[in-house]
This record gives structure tokens, C-alpha cells and sequence, in this order.
């Protein structure tokens, strides 16, 4: 059942469901529908943040299926399936750590998000307790989601210079200062993302997008082309290791 | 008209009533007619954490080729109204990784197992089918002659009469298993290809799987998938395969499993109803897991509440007659 849906910022709103059953890691996502819906398939949606009863998404717009999501009110009925895929794995990144307390000295890591690529990224960032973390947001227009984060520095980036610096996320970027970056956006800046931490030797994880229909693997719809094989985005993904993806030409 | 053939409700001071909604044709015994159909269920397990797999009459395996293949490049799906799109290109470990490595915890699922067979080549096909016949835990081969999402072999099996009997002759000198044949609705003559399927030594027919279609990204100004032409599942196709399984079922004597956009225990009743002896269920699990398990229960509703003593007793009913029940254990007479 939908808590509630406001809008966050331009073209992206916020859907709370009531969601008392798995709680999702940082990096998972569900399937959603509306329960009165003329979709046939869920659309798996990151978690933006959740609590001990609720999950939160931020959603943009793309589709049918999201425009009906779009319209959901307080009360209404949606159909959610997961939590479903792999979540960010920050101890891999420092063994010593647990997910959450990654390091609280040295080197921060870099959480890097562009458009509503941010979602996934600012749970990842609510849920770093110790960590010093530097946000990257990149919007085309406008911002959200940055309120009552713990960021060490977050650096706004607009397309339009509407707020923050003009341009795009990864302009200037030097990845050699972290210990480890997380990454969600749009493809080419995950491309980009790849290639930066690779020249840097740092550690990188990215979170793929992709169609899907199941959602839990059995499709095959998902595919995500890497060096160890076929991954399924809904299964092994969708956080990669970034130099595992092999990005499409 | 017997009783047991009136759709009227059962009066509520009946005594009670339970149908039995196993089915048994092909040398094969369901414990109920609902199959999940191959490439929407993966190897099973996939689906073991969300509903009880145990609880499915079968399970059509994501379709096997010899040799490992990729699938396709680029996008591999799209919803389109009431409908899916798909052009996922027969992603596999191959046969050898799949009795191996899967088809250990698909036996343990507790259902029937179909291992669905495709392949590039007849060699391939021959090939596959001496190795699923001897694998323990394969219970019948669906032989693919039907995928629309490869450039050699798959759906081209299954689009000329004469070339799939070939096929089947093949895979049926290869396998002592219940052969069963998954057919195209894109042949030009549909019942045809049936008719040579049956001649040449196939013990079942499915039907349909995807029909060809085409979609375009109309912001890219290009076909949306790589191979241009994918295959069309979802509601969408319903009443065209439906109508399929009428003239497909009313042609041949072997039995006839249906399939094409089935959601609910109603849509599965119209397939059993036009001669189907069993279903499979395929794009209705993406949209809702336990989608199957709804339909066998509703199935059972229906049948107990109008007093049927059998599903089988509902094969081919809108037929006016019973079509393929001697396979259903029904005796029309």
C-alpha cells in the first residue's frame, strides 16, 4: 500500500510502500506495479531508502509503467515484488569492514550518481555510518535528494547550470583520491566511470540498468555481457565489479 | 447430454465433490495440467523461493542446444500492449553443462520435467536428444522447432511440413522418451507441420510459441532489437492461438498441449476446452509468480463445482465431443 508519493524535484517523485517483510541493502531493487494497472510487467526500481515498515523509491518517469506509479496516491494498491539483486559490496573494498563502517580513516570512497541514477547512490550514502564519502550528483536540471546527507563534499553538477557547476558528473573527476567508487547513472557515464578507475587502480562498482520481465532470473532478458561470462542484471547484478562489464561499442 | 457434461453450478446440497485434475497422455502422469513454459521458468530453481514448484504438473526447461550459446546482443525485450517481445537467442550452458549442473535440482522440484531441445543443425538435434534420452531425471523432450530469435536452425525447423518431420524423425530415432513437439504459429501451414510432426513419430504436440514481430525505436529511427524481428508472447496472442489449438487439436490424434498468453484458470479452460489435454504457462509468471498455482486452483474450482469427475473430462468440450480424451483416460461413450 502506497504511504505516500510527492515529487522530489523536476520529473522525479518519491512512492513510499508500506514494507515490512526483507529490508533491502543498499543497491537492491523491487519489481513494482500498480495494482490497477493496464502494464503487463512490474518495473524493477532501485531503493532510494527504507526503514523498518517502509521502502522508499524515487522514480522518474520513462514509460507506461512508471507513469502509472507516477499516479498512485496515499492508500492505493501496488503490487511489489523483493528485495531482489546483489547490493554495493563495500566490505570488498576493505575486508576489515562491514558493510556501513567501510573505513573510518584514510583514503574516502566516491559515490558517484547521474539523474535518477542517484537513487541507489544516496541509500548507499545514508547508510554509511563511519565512512567519509564524496557525493558526485549530476542532473540535467535542477537537483534533488541531496538534503541531510553526511558527505565529506558533494559537488552538484547541472547540465543546464541551473545549480552547481555546469557540465557533466565525471568532468574533472580524479579517481586516484578514493579507496573506492560507486557508480549509478546512465551508461555512458558508467563507461566513463570504468575507465577512470581502472587508470587509477581503484576498485569500482557499478549498477547497471536493464529491461527486464522476471526480475529473478529465469528470463534471461537482462543479460549484462561481462568478462566471466552472461551475468543476469536481476540476479549477479545489478552492482558489477567495473572492470568485469564489457560495455557495448 | 450425460450429466457430468452439463456446465450448469452444482446444487449446494450435493454431496461433496473432488475432481481429479491429474492428466496422464504421452506415457506421462501430471498431477495437474499446468506446464511452465519453457524460457519463462529458467531450470526451476529460479523460481523455488517464491512459490512451490512441486505444486506445477510440469516444467518446460529454458530451450537447450548442444553446444553453450550467448543469446542475443542488445536489447533482448520490450513490452508492447497487452503483450511481450522478446529476443533472448536460446542463452544456454548447453546440454552437457545442463544435466550437470541443473538438472539435479530440477528432479529434486518434484514435477514433471520436460527438457526442451533445440538446434542449429539436425546433427545437433540428433546429438542433444541421445543425450537428454539418457539423462535420469529428463522425464520427456519438447523438441523446438519453433524459436523465432535465431539466424540458423530454431523456427526455420518448423516452418515446412516436410523439414520437420525430418526433424522429428531424427530426434525420435535418438529417444525412447515421450517426444514432444513444440510448433510455430508462424508456418504458413500450421496444421500441416502438425499433421508431419505426428507421421513422423511425435507423441505430443505444444503449441503456440511466439509469434514474429517487430518493433521500432522511433527516437533511434531503428528496429529496436538486433535481429530486427523478435517474438511476441502475453494475453495479446490469445485468442489467435487459441484458435490455433482448435484446428491443430481437430487435425491430429496425438494430444495436444496449449499455450499463448494464458493468465487465469478461465484463459487455461478455453485451451482445455478446444482440445488441449494440458497448458503451458509462460509470460503470466513475469507478471505474477504464483500466476500458475492461481490457475491450477481455479481450474480445480471450476470443475469441482460443476460436478466434473475429471479435468479431463473438459478436453475438447466446446468440440462438442471429446477429442483427445482416450489419452485422458476418458471414455466417451
Amino acid at each position: 500500500m502506497i504511504r505516500h508519493n510527492r515529487n522530489l524535484g523536476p520529473e522525479v517523485f518519491e512512492l513510499a510502500v508500506s514494507w515490512s517483510d526483507a529490508r533491502p541493502e543498499p543497491g537492491q531493487f523491487f519489481m513494482l506495479r500498480a495494482a490497477r494497472s493496464g502494464v503487463l510487467l512490474g518495473r524493477p526500481i532501485s531503493v532510494y531508502d527504507a526503514d523498518e515498515s517502509t521502502v522508499t523509491f524515487a522514480i522518474v518517469v520513462r514509460g507506461a509503467g512508471t507513469a502509472e506509479l507516477a499516479e498512485l496516491g496515499e492508500g492505493d494498491g501496488i503490487l511489489i515484488e523483493g528485495p531482489l539483486g546483489s547490493s554495493w559490496a563495500l566490505e570488498e573494498a576493505d575486508p576489515s569492514r562491514a558493510a556501513g563502517d567501510l573505513r573510518d580513516e584514510g583514503l574516502p570512497v566516491a559515490l558517484i550518481g547521474g539523474g535518477i541514477g542517484l537513487a541507489p547512490i544516496l541509500f548507499l550514502a545514508r547508510s554509511l555510518r563511519r565512512t567519509p564519502y564524496d557525493l558526485y550528483a549530476g542532473f540535467r536540471s535542477g537537483t534533488w535528494g541531496l538534503a541531510a546527507l553526511s558527505a565529506r563534499r558533494t559537488l552538484v553538477f547541472t547540465e543546464d547550470g541551473s545549480a552547481g557547476t555546469t557540465g557533466r558528473v565525471l568532468d574533472g573527476f580524479d579517481a586516484s583520491l578514493y579507496a573506492g567508487i560507486y557508480a549509478c547513472g546512465p551508461e555512458p557515464m558508467l563507461r566513463a566511470t570504468a575507465a577512470l578507475a581502472k587508470a587509477a587502480g581503484v576498485p569500482a562498482w557499478l549498477s547497471l540498468e536493464r529491461r527486464m520481465a522476471c526480475g529473478v532470473g529465469a528470463c534471461l532478458g537482462c543479460t549484462v555481457r561481462t568478462t566471466k561470462g552472461n551475468r543476469r542484471a536481476c540476479v549477479e547484478g545489478p552492482i558489477f565489479r567495473a572492470e568485469e562489464v564489457i560495455f557495448d561499442e | 447430454m450425460s450429466d457430468r457434461l452439463s456446465l450448469a453450478p452444482r446444487e449446494a446440497a450435493d454431496e461433496p465433490f473432488h475432481t481429479d485434475i491429474s492428466v496422464s497422455f504421452a506415457g506421462l502422469r501430471l498431477k495437474n495440467p499446468v506446464i511452465a513454459a519453457s524460457g519463462t521458468f529458467g531450470y526451476g530453481r529460479e523460481y523455488a523461493d517464491f512459490i512451490d514448484v512441486s505444486r506445477l504438473g510440469g516444467v518446460a526447461t529454458k530451450g537447450l542446444t548442444l553446444e553453450p550459446r550467448a543469446g542475443n546482443a542488445g536489447e533482448r525485450l520490450r513490452e508492447t500492449p497487452s503483450g511481450l517481445v522478446n529476443s533472448i537467442g536460446l542463452e544456454n550452458p548447453g546440454i552437457p553443462a545442463f544435466i550437470e549442473k541443473e538438472l539435479p535440482g530440477l528432479r529434486r522440484l518434484g514435477t514433471v520435467v520436460f527438457a526442451n531441445l533445440s538446434g542449429g543443425s539436425l546433427e545437433d538435434y540428433a546429438e542433444g536428444a541421445a543425450l537428454l534420452d539418457s539423462a535420469d531425471g529428463v522425464d520427456a523432450i519438447e523438441l523446438n522447432v519453433s524459436c523465432p530469435n535465431v539466424r540458423h536452425g530454431g523456427m526455420n525447423f518448423g516452418i515446412d511440413p516436410a523439414v520437420a518431420a525430418e526433424v522429428v524423425r531424427l530426434v525420435r530415432a535418438r529417444t525412447r522418451k515421450p517426444l514432444m513437439v513444440k510448433l510455430s504459429p508462424n508456418a504458413p501451414d500450421l496444421v500441416g507441420v502438425a499433421l508431419a510432426c505426428e507421421e513422423a513419430g511425435a507423441d505430443a504436440l505444444s503449441l503456440v510459441n511466439t509469434f514474429k514481430a517487430l518493433v521500432i525505436d522511433v527516437d533511434r529511427g531503428r528496429p529496436v532489437f538486433d535481429n530486427v524481428t523478435a517474438g511476441l508472447s502475453g494475453p495479446a496472442i490469445r485468442p489467435i492461438a487459441l484458435r490455433m489449438v482448435w484446428e491443430v487439436a481437430g487435425a491430429v490424434s496425438v494430444p495436444v498441449v496449449g499455450m499463448g498468453g494464458i493468465a487465469s484458470a478461465d484463459d487455461a479452460l478455453e485451451f482445455i476446452m478446444a482440445g488441449a489435454v494440458a497448458v503451458e504457462v509462460g509470460t503470466a509468471t513475469f507478471a505474477a509468480p504464483g500466476a500458475m498455482l492461481e490457475i491450477v486452483d481455479g481450474m480445480v474450482e471450476f470443475a469441482t463445482g460443476r460436478g466434473f469427475a475429471s479435468v479431463a473430462d473438459l478436453v475438447g468440450l466446446a468440440r462438442g465431443r471429446a477429442s483427445t480424451a482416450r489419452d485422458c483416460g476418458f471414455d466417451p461413450s
